[in-house]
């Protein structure tokens, strides 16, 4: 699935939290998204999505419009996983995956849905939870519960907010391994918004350093992350090694005016 | 190498298998559920018709009922038991039966859908407003209906209008959940007001009337009355029921539910304005009764959990059973004595409320 971002402006008020935002995204592509708090990753994710109405500017998905798919439509399509999910009654893991499946079943779940969500717990290795409350299991294993409601939706698609930022190492690192493998595996293209730099230089083909609203510079990890870009976009002072074929940033001191 | 490879997919297939098993028997332990409660309102239903000030043994009120359903063999029983059983008793459980099944089933679908675990057809000022436009029709004596049930139209029309509010002014500026609840709280405190300012001004015996009302009862309820009732519940319960499995989503936060393909907006007032109409159809033949829409759905909680396939029927039948057996105290505890129904069931659900709160430590989840 492609995915076209046109001259794309959005604000909640009169600000604008996004400008002039041009990207497109191919499927088999795996995308991290960068930039320092603020700068309005969150909100270009959820205008993917079609859960914000940009004031300017378009989306499309395979060429066609999202301003004019239904949310079903969008849901067959796009998988996304928020920043923070808390439910507001106990469910169990089982059933919290289950609803992935909405989008291809009206109300009763089939034997079929059934097996989805146990590949998708299973392929996040998070079985042994399926009979747990979602509210009752910790906030690490609770991202990797809504990760795998994303999967089980079966999407082309997936759009991740900071789906590893409540992740200890060893899980951070389970979960992009799975987003990466199903993008080579199943071809869907991955967009995932990534506070750990080199996590991201490790794990993308493609990275969108983000500044103010705007897109400060886009391509490879090698082309993105430079001395220059991270320490005008964030403020600090670093310095790029490569290690292992890839850019790593290493960190040396926040920059004062 | 093969072996292994054999030996870890059976291993998967076992692990899904297992997990299967126990997902079934949680979900058969909630049917087992529903076949209890539904059994015991049947059983209770048959208790009930056989108690009251009449004088009358069991087989004379079973023996109504059964010539009832075959005229031709049964013997007709005496008419003044007959009269007893079949105009007053039966329709008066069959109220209550529906009335709190219905209010129950409202609060349990409204509690998900605005996001709050205190959102209830109380809590969002419709009963308030049943009660504003039944104090107008019986001090003032204006009504928008005429007949014998010009204070029930009254109550009605205020209710859904109550609502019908809510819904418009959280429709201009996209429909939150916080701020439905607000405005709710706020039009609930204003109906209040208008109902206290017309009581303070009316003569002793409006004022008794509409305080009278106000604490709800069942004796109102009759074939006549059911027949309104009844249909309005068949059309609405059934949809919401249906609707339950998208609650779950929406409790997991607007967005989330729209990434899952649900029309977040479209969804929340299609489920409020139905939950309503069946409030206000149950609620202005009945008075104001306790707070079963708020209570029942969380005792069903506590007991079964938050998956709302499960939560929203079993709450009708908790809700159902709670008003019935509530109204037979409130017929029988000090009788000849009839304490109201509404006083009833928060004496009756509070304490359960609270135990079960307690001793689950789960608050309101």
């Amino acid at each position: 699935m492609k995915i076209q971002v046109r001259d794309l402006e959005f604000g909640y008020t009169k600000e604008k939290i996004l400008k002039g935002i041009e990207l497109s995204i191919l499927p088999g592509e795996h995308v991290s998204i960068i930039g320092p708090n603020g700068a309005g990753k969150s909100t270009l994710i959820k205008c993917m999505d079609g859960l914000l109405k940009p004031q300017k500017g378009d989306i499309k998905i395979d060429g066609r419009c999202i301003r004019g798919m239904r949310r079903e439509q969008i849901a067959k399509k796009i998988g996304y996983v928020p920043q923070s999910s808390a439910s507001l009654f106990m469910l169990k893991v089982f059933d919290m995956v289950l609803l992935g499946r909405r989008p291809h079943t009206t109300w009763k779940s089939s034997e079929k849905d059934k097996k989805q969500v146990l590949n998708a717990l299973r392929l996040l290795n998070i079985e042994h939870l399926a009979m747990k409350n979602f509210n009752e299991i910790s906030g690490g294993q609770q991202q990797k519960v809504i990760v795998a409601r994303a999967i089980a939706q079966e999407t082309e698609m997936l759009l991740l907010d900071e789906a590893t930022s409540n992740l200890d190492i060893r899980h951070q690192l389970e979960v992009m391994d799975i987003v990466r493998r199903l993008v080579d595996e199943l071809g869907i293209s991955a967009v995932m918004i990534v506070h750990d730099l080199n996590i991201a230089a490790r794990y993308s083909d493609k990275i969108i350093m983000m500044h103010q609203g705007e897109i400060a510079a886009a391509g490879t990890p090698e082309e993105v992350l430079t001395e220059e870009n991270i320490s005008s976009v964030y403020g600090v002072e670093i310095c790029i090694e490569a290690i292992k074929d890839k850019p790593y940033v290493v960190p040396l001191k926040a920059k004062y005016a | 190498m093969i072996q292994e490879n054999i030996a870890s997919h059976l291993k998967q297939k076992s692990d899904h298998e297992s997990i299967l098993i126990e997902y079934r028997k949680n979900n058969v332990k909630k049917i087992l559920l529903i076949t209890v409660l539904a059994a015991a309102m049947i059983l209770f239903s048959l208790f009930a018709i056989t108690i009251g000030p009449v004088d009358m043994t069991l087989k004379d009120a079973y023996q109504v009922i059964a010539h009832k359903i075959l005229p031709h063999w049964v013997d007709a029983p005496e008419v003044h038991i007959e009269r007893t059983v079949w105009l007053v008793r039966v329709p008066r459980l069959l109220t209550g039966l529906l009335v709190g099944f219905s209010l129950a089933v409202a609060g349990a679908v409204m509690q998900p859908v605005l996001r709050n675990p205190m959102a209830s057809p109380f809590t969002l000022g419709i009963s308030s407003g049943a009660g504003f436009g039944a104090a107008l029709a019986i001090i003032f004596g204006k009504s928008i209906g005429n007949g014998s049930y010009y204070i029930v139209a009254n109550a009605f029309c205020f209710s859904l209008f109550t609502s019908l509010i809510i819904l418009l002014l959280s429709k201009k500026k996209g429909a939150t959940p916080q701020m439905m609840i607000l405005i709710g709280i706020a039009l609930s405190h204003l109906f209040t007001a208008g109902t206290t300012v017309m009581q303070y001004f009316a003569e002793s015996w409006a004022t008794a009337e509409v305080v009278f009302w106000m604490v709800g009862s069942l004796s109102k309820g009759t074939w006549g009355t059911l027949k309104y009732i009844f249909p309005v519940v068949l059309l609405c319960v059934p949809f919401l029921i249906i609707k339950s499995w998208d609650l779950n989503s929406i409790g997991a936060g607007d967005d989330a539910a729209k990434s899952l393909g649900i029309n977040v907006e479209r969804t929340r007032i299609v489920l409020m304005v139905v939950a309503s109409l069946i409030t206000s159809t149950t609620i202005c033949f009945t008075g104001t009764i306790g707070f079963i829409g708020l209570v029942a759905p969380h005792i069903t909680r506590l007991m079964t959990g938050g998956d709302n396939r499960f939560v929203v029927p079993i709450s009708g039948l908790v809700g159902a059973l709670l008003l019935s057996v509530s109204d037979i105290a409130a017929m029988n505890i000090i009788s000849p004595v009839v304490i109201p129904i509404g006083v009833m069931t928060s004496f009756m659900g509070v304490p359960l409320f609270i135990y079960l709160i307690v001793k689950m430590r789960r608050g309101l989840h």
